[in-house]
């Protein structure tokens, strides 16, 4: 696969149409473009992912809006607006153009989710024509599971071969690449039908030995092809009974871990729970006191006073003593005095009484306030104790809330430690495990019973075809159906012993190459595998290495180096000596964003040299910081095209920047009347 | 020490018809790859066969 040129039509960050030439020399396989934070890297390397699958990375924010801001905000309602990217490469001597396109009629102010619709063309002779299933044939040039390898931002390159399915995938990338595919597809699917169809031919009233083998066989293929269905799907239950066996492990280590930590917590919260009774008891108390006693806040200095002039007056014997006021009033009522002189009502001697009665009621009052005096002593003693009580409530309940706070300041921590921590019951975690276990050591011996059979049935297919091949047939017809199924059956036994092999030695040469280019690019001594399984490792002389992002970052970019060295290898190989039945290899290129990751600039020095050599056409794409002195030479050096995404900004309070390249100062970001991105292709 | 055997060794021992149906095969299955499910191949691997073996 050879990029030949990007074209973008309100993309995103890029307003109207923008062309990225990607043709290169193979002396010099690199092109790099240069755009500062936020001018639109990651949207172009998303463009070239977008147009063959149709979508973006994870790390895309907004990704409904497809179509240019400004182009959609300058659409009126009720109108079309699109934007599209168009992809053309050449693969295999056939060129496509894959275009991917959202088009709609503006009916809101903001953009919607719209479908994005590929057509894929493919010119061979000069003649243009459309491909009916694009995307599967975009699959099987690239498959979307390899585009992190060849599509990939440096910063997230750690990535890279993270996941369970890592050794499948691993496997995959090396067997599309290899071109392999062709052979695995040959010998599962199509040489064993073939051969099945033409067995088919030997007439009903023909050789009956040779129809009684075919259908033994047939019959046989059928119950291989059943075990392995079925040892497929157990292969499929024994992972995830193996990953929820994993999951209860996880569960279990954390919950045990976590159990002096939850037992803290259930303590803190009986605590907490505890102090709030305390302190709604406090409430309580304080509230008691202020409704029994609050009024002798209101007393001071009154009590007092009153009392001083009550003794004054009394001093002065201001307040008279004497007869009760009731006698008074009675004798006032009958009209009649105590030594039997009538009073009548306006007499001179009912006067004096009535002022008697008056004189009475004082002495009421006198005996009154002697009593009122007597209490208004304790009065302020009472205040007093209000006041301490009061002072004690409140210095109680503040204690209260202080402990609360702690105690809760100490859970929050707690519930900090366990965030994300399976709490479910132990026991039944223990048992959920349990019960998966068994089931995964079931399923791995009916697994181990179904490969036996498969083998055995195999074994029993190879001794048909050998008693087919060898059996007399007993006439013309029969003997040249026999012939032609040999023929087949010859083809599929060395196909699949020849893949065999093939992946293996492929295997090989790749590690062989990994060291090669890790050693190239890695100062330590730390030396990569790729195991008989698939595995990619990273190994130090203390044993497996604990890969750092810096390292898994050089491994990444040793293994996509790997791969794509050793297809372009064999397809040069495959090139020149066209007898090889397999195996073409291909060339691939490779997008990166930040292709120094986090990397320190000996590692950038280092990478920036081995890059280029790496695959036949690198597309990569930097900010200003990450081009600079050695680097930046070693890269201009390998390049056949340099372009600029210029920032166009509305903002006149940024400054506009100029980027030097080739001792010249190229324009980086300007103003203008709205945001978007220009790509311009800068000459050197 | 005999030297391990390769997969060109194993493809170069086909018999000269062998080696013409283990091409067409491979070139029927390089062009029908992007196809899910080719009938296709079979038919023309069955029609290169009775070429082949007439």
């Amino acid at each position: 696969m050879k990029l030949l040129r990007l074209t973008l039509d309100n993309f995103r960050a890029f307003y109207g149409r923008q062309t990225l030439d990607l043709a290169v020399d193979d002396s010099k396989p690199a092109v790099l473009i240069f755009g500062n934070n936020g001018a639109g890297k990651t949207t172009l390397l998303n463009a070239f992912a977008w147009a063959l699958y149709g979508k973006f990375s994870a790390d895309v924010e907004q990704q409904h809006r497809v179509i240019h801001d400004h182009k959609w905000a300058e659409t009126p309602h009720g109108t079309p607006v699109s934007a599209s990217v168009e992809l053309k490469f050449e693969h295999a001597g056939v060129i496509f153009t894959a275009l991917r396109e959202v088009a709609t009629v503006k009916n809101t102010d903001e953009q919607i989710a719209v479908a994005a619709k590929l057509t894929l063309n493919e010119i061979r002779n000069g003649e243009s024509k459309p491909v009916a299933n694009g995307q599967d044939r975009i699959e099987k040039i690239l498959p979307e599971g390899l585009r992190r390898f060849f599509f990939f931002n440096g910063e997230r390159m750690e990535k890279m071969f993270a996941g369970e399915e890592n050794n499948d995938e691993v496997k995959r990338a090396i067997k599309t690449l290899m071109d392999l595919e062709p052979m695995e597809r040959a010998i599962t699917e199509h040489l064993p039908a073939a051969a099945r169809r033409l067995a088919k031919e030997i007439d009903k009233g023909g050789d009956s030995r040779l129809q009684q083998l075919r259908d033994q066989q047939e019959g046989l293929e059928q119950q291989r092809d059943d075990a392995a269905r079925r040892a497929q799907k157990v292969s499929r239950d024994i992972s995830s009974y193996e990953s929820e066996v994993r999951e209860m492990e996880r569960a279990l280590r954390s919950h045990s871990e976590s159990k002096p930590l939850q037992n803290a917590r259930k303590k803190l919260e009986w605590k907490i729970n505890e102090m709030g009774g305390q302190l709604q008891d406090r409430y309580a108390r304080k509230r008691e006191i202020l409704s029994k006693g609050a009024f002798l806040a209101f007393t001071s200095h009154i009590d007092e006073t009153v009392i001083g002039l009550a003794e004054a007056m009394r001093e002065r014997r201001q307040l008279p003593a004497g007869i009760q006021r009731d006698f008074i009033e009675g004798l006032l009522e009958e009209g009649i005095c105590m030594c039997g002189t009538p009073v009548p009502e306006g007499s001179a001697a009912y006067h004096e009484l009535d002022k008697r009665r008056y004189n009475a009621g004082l002495a009421d009052v006198e005996s009154r306030w002697m009593y009122v005096s007597g209490q208004m002593k304790h009065l302020s003693e009472a205040r007093q104790k209000l006041l301490d009580d009061l002072r004690q409530a409140t210095f109680e309940i503040q204690n209260c809330q202080n402990e609360i706070k702690s105690l809760e300041e100490e859970k929050s921590e707690i519930d900090r430690q366990l965030q994300g921590v399976n709490i479910e019951d132990v026991q039944r975690l223990e048992q959920r495990r349990k019960e998966y276990d068994e089931k995964r050591i079931d399923g791995l011996a009916e697994h181990r019973r179904l490969e036996e059979r498969r083998i055995e049935f195999e074994a029993q297919i190879d001794k048909m075809k050998r008693l087919f091949r060898s059996a007399q047939a007993a006439d013309e017809a029969s003997r040249k159906v026999q012939r032609q199924v040999n023929l087949v059956n010859e083809v599929l036994d060395t196909f699949r012993e020849a893949l065999e092999l093939k992946t293996e030695e492929v295997r090989e040469q790749l590690d062989v190459k990994l060291k090669e280019v890790f050693s190239r690019i890695f100062i330590k001594s730390y030396e990569p595998e790729l195991t008989d399984s698939f595995e990619l490792l990273l190994k130090s002389p203390a044993g497996i290495a604990i890969r750092s992002t810096g390292e898994n970052q050089v491994l990444g970019l040793s293994f996509v180096g790997a791969v794509s060295e050793i297809a372009k290898q064999i397809h040069q190989r495959k090139a020149k000596d066209s007898e090889d039945i397999i195996g073409e290899g291909g060339i691939y290129p490779v997008v990166m964003d930040a292709p120094f990751g986090s990397l320190d600039f000996t590692y950038q020095e280092e990478i920036s040299q081995a890059l280029p050599k790496l695959t036949s056409q690198i597309v990569t794409l930097l900010s200003n910081s990450q081009a600079s002195g050695k680097v930046m030479d070693n890269l201009q050096g390998a390049a056949t095209r340099m372009y600029v995404l210029r920032t166009v900004t509305p903002n006149t309070g940024a400054a506009q920047e100029t980027i030097e390249i080739n001792n010249r100062a190229v324009a980086y970001v300007t103003h203008g009347d709205f945001e978007h991105t220009v790509l311009e292709e800068v000459a050197f | 020490m005999s030297e391990k055997k390769t997969a060109q060794d194993v493809l170069s021992q086909l018999s000269p018809e062998g080696v013409k149906l283990a091409r067409r095969v491979i070139e029927l299955e390089r062009e029908n790859l992007h196809i899910r499910s080719s009938t296709t191949v079979v038919n023309e691997i069955v029609t290169a066969v009775k070429g082949l073996i007439k």
